[in-house]
């Protein structure tokens, strides 16, 4: 059969109405394919000369297939360029469908899928003013829950401590149902972290790197809570399996969460002793670059510098061993679309390939997937909240 | 940047208009659409947008010429102005070439004028583009309304209004009447292709 990949990228990079003019414009004929790690099913779109004919998203098929997929911000889009055999169920022009349904979109018609808001784009500060009366942070949202490794379900109640700081433990769950509160102990007190909602890991990778891990933060359950314990060793038996590249990947992801987490609580209790952008440094990537690489740091160490209306603020320092640049397959809101790194003088740094990292991505299983993507979206919601304390300060 | 389809040999332009609720900008594609009936290909899209349609055609101006042999299609949007419709609003304004600006010469829109003047130079801004630098021409509508007795702005105090720092290209204009639509279209159409033809020399 005549069928290639002719037409791919990120949602996030080309909206779906410019994929739908740029088919349109080549008069192309084929099967658009859209992978969501927020919906359960892709969406499939097929194009007759340049016009979408049909198309389906779970039960749905035809215009309110297309429809329903205008509300996803996030996903992989493929074209494959094939005859089509699927008759013809739309007969609205490319255009009408695209102004219709950014019309119903703007008018709360579509539902919206995708994570929460990078910090930057828009919706973000919506996002992170509408914690409401009680100052809550808004839940961060995880991807898909994928069941395949949940060994078994556990229930807590409303306030219910699941985790305590400092405690030992390896276990790791995906919360499957409700929503609970991170928080950390200071010396100002119990501070708030973030608020991670359904699909959203508890446990990090450290759970997978030690024997005995130690809980850097407690966690309580907001509301009644339903949460699937994951297989552990088996995400353990595949970490292992990991070349010393991604496990170095991994670390220094989880190392940017723990330090973004450290600098929104030093902020909260308005210590700004890192406010200004560290002198003696030279920009290696600056804000909005669309150079992928990726680096790893081999000696001296480098600043992730973000952005907010107010200026630049210093997120996180960056040392030996820890990774920067270009990811392909995930967005964490830092560099190098939302934040620039400046170097130390000193600094030596190698050149990793991102196609690499990309397949041997590709290669995991869901649930590490989900478990990667969840990391990124607290590193960016937890830099979208630093911004925003640091703001409001 | 206009998009180049080298397949088809086509350079497809973006001219948006732009304007206050109810000034006009459907009532104007409306009448280029009926005008034109024969150099555009395909149907006008209309879109239900509260408070304003949202229109969209593709139009092949006749006597355009050709740019390095590719015939030149221009795409003819307006945009809702209310604030919600912003997922629209972005598409719509996303790679603009040009825009028409359809001020409404009653008084009492004076200052729905200045807001969607100054709106449009935010939206522009969001998308990386500056009011300034962007082929503009802005059209002083509904002047046939002094003969029916409503009060009118005169020109001069649109044009102090709107134009004294823009210096655009400006027409009078009657929509309904179908008087100023294509004048304003024409030097719109000729602003962006001179533009464009820079750029092209720039790149090239």
């Amino acid at each position: 059969m005549d069928k290639k990949v002719v037409f791919a990228g990120a949602l996030s990079f080309i909206s779906l109405p410019d994929i739908f003019q740029t088919l349109g414009s080549n008069n192309s004929t084929g099967r658009l394919q859209i992978t969501s790690q927020h919906a359960p099913n892709p969406g499939v779109v097929y194009f007759d000369k340049g016009e979408p004919i049909n198309a389906t998203m779970g039960n749905t098929n035809g215009l309110d297939a297309i429809y329903a997929l205008f509300g996803w911000s996030e996903g992989r889009f493929e074209f494959f360029e094939e005859k089509i055999k699927i008759g013809r169920v739309i007969n609205n022009s490319r255009m009408q469908i695209i102004l219709d349904a950014l019309r119903m979109l703007d008018d709360g018609l579509i539902e919206k899928i995708g994570p929460t808001p990078l910090p930057g784009e828009p919706g973000a500060q919506a996002a992170q003013t509408k914690g409401g009366k009680s100052g809550a942070l808004p839940a961060i949202k995880g991807p898909l829950v994928d069941y395949v490794y949940v060994i078994s379900e556990d229930s807590f109640f409303d306030g219910g401590r699941i985790v305590k700081e400092g405690g030992h433990g390896r276990w790791i769950w995906v919360i499957l149902e409700g929503m609970v509160d991170v928080t950390r102990d200071t010396s100002d007190g119990t501070m708030a972290v973030a608020r991670l909602g359904e699909g959203c890991f508890i446990g990090g990778f450290a759970a997978l790197l030690r024997k005995e891990a130690v809980r850097t933060a407690t966690v309580t359950a907001v509301g009644d809570v339903q949460l699937g314990v994951v297989d552990a060793d088996v995400l353990s038996r595949q970490y292992s399996g990991l070349t010393p590249d991604f496990k170095k990947f991994l670390i220094s992801l989880d190392g940017r969460l723990r330090r973004i987490t450290d600098r929104a609580l030093e902020l909260q209790m308005k210590k700004s002793g890192k406010d200004a952008v560290p002198a003696e440094t030279k920009p290696i990537i600056k804000r909005g670059s669309s150079k992928e690489e990726l680096f790893t740091i081999t000696e001296g160490e480098t600043y992730v510098v973000g952005q907010t209306p107010k200026g630049d603020i210093p997120l996180l320092t960056l040392k030996k061993n820890d990774i920067f640049g270009y990811l392909p397959f995930m967005d964490i809101g830092h560099e190098p679309r939302f934040a620039s790194i400046l170097a130390s003088k000193d600094v030596q740094v190698s050149k990793l390939d991102p196609e690499t990292l990309q397949k041997e991505y590709d290669q995991l299983s869901g649930t590490f997937k989900n478990l990667i993507y969840n990391v990124g979206s607290c590193i960016s919601a937890t830099t979208g909240l630093a911004c925003h304390l640091r703001d409001v300060k | 940047m206009a998009n180049f389809n080298f397949k088809e040999r086509v350079i497809e332009c973006k001219i948006v208009y732009y304007g206050p609720g109810r000034c006009g900008k459907t009532t104007n594609l409306e009448y280029v659409f009926k005008a034109f009936k024969k150099t555009t290909s395909g149907d006008m899209v209309s879109i239900d947008t509260k408070g304003d349609r949202t229109l969209f055609f593709d139009f092949l101006p006749m006597g355009l010429g050709k740019i390095r042999g590719c015939d030149v299609m221009i795409q003819l949007y307006t945009v809702p102005g209310q604030q919600k419709y912003s997922s629209t609003r972005k598409m719509v304004l996303k790679g603009v070439d040009g825009v028409v600006f359809v001020a409404d010469s009653l008084e009492v829109r004076r200052k729905a004028n200045l807001l969607s003047l100054k709106d449009l130079q935010g939206n522009l801004k969001e998308q990386g583009h500056s009011i300034f630098k962007l082929p503009l021409i802005i059209q002083y509508n509904k002047r046939d309304l002094a003969e029916e007795g409503f009060p009118i702005l005169p020109e001069d105090v649109l044009e102090r209004d709107l134009n004294s720092k823009l210096k655009a290209p400006s027409f009078a204009a009657s929509a309904v009447k179908g008087t100023g639509v294509w004048p304003t279209l024409k030097e719109c159409m000729k602003l962006t292709l001179l533009e464009l033809q820079k750029e092209l020399k720039w790149a090239g």
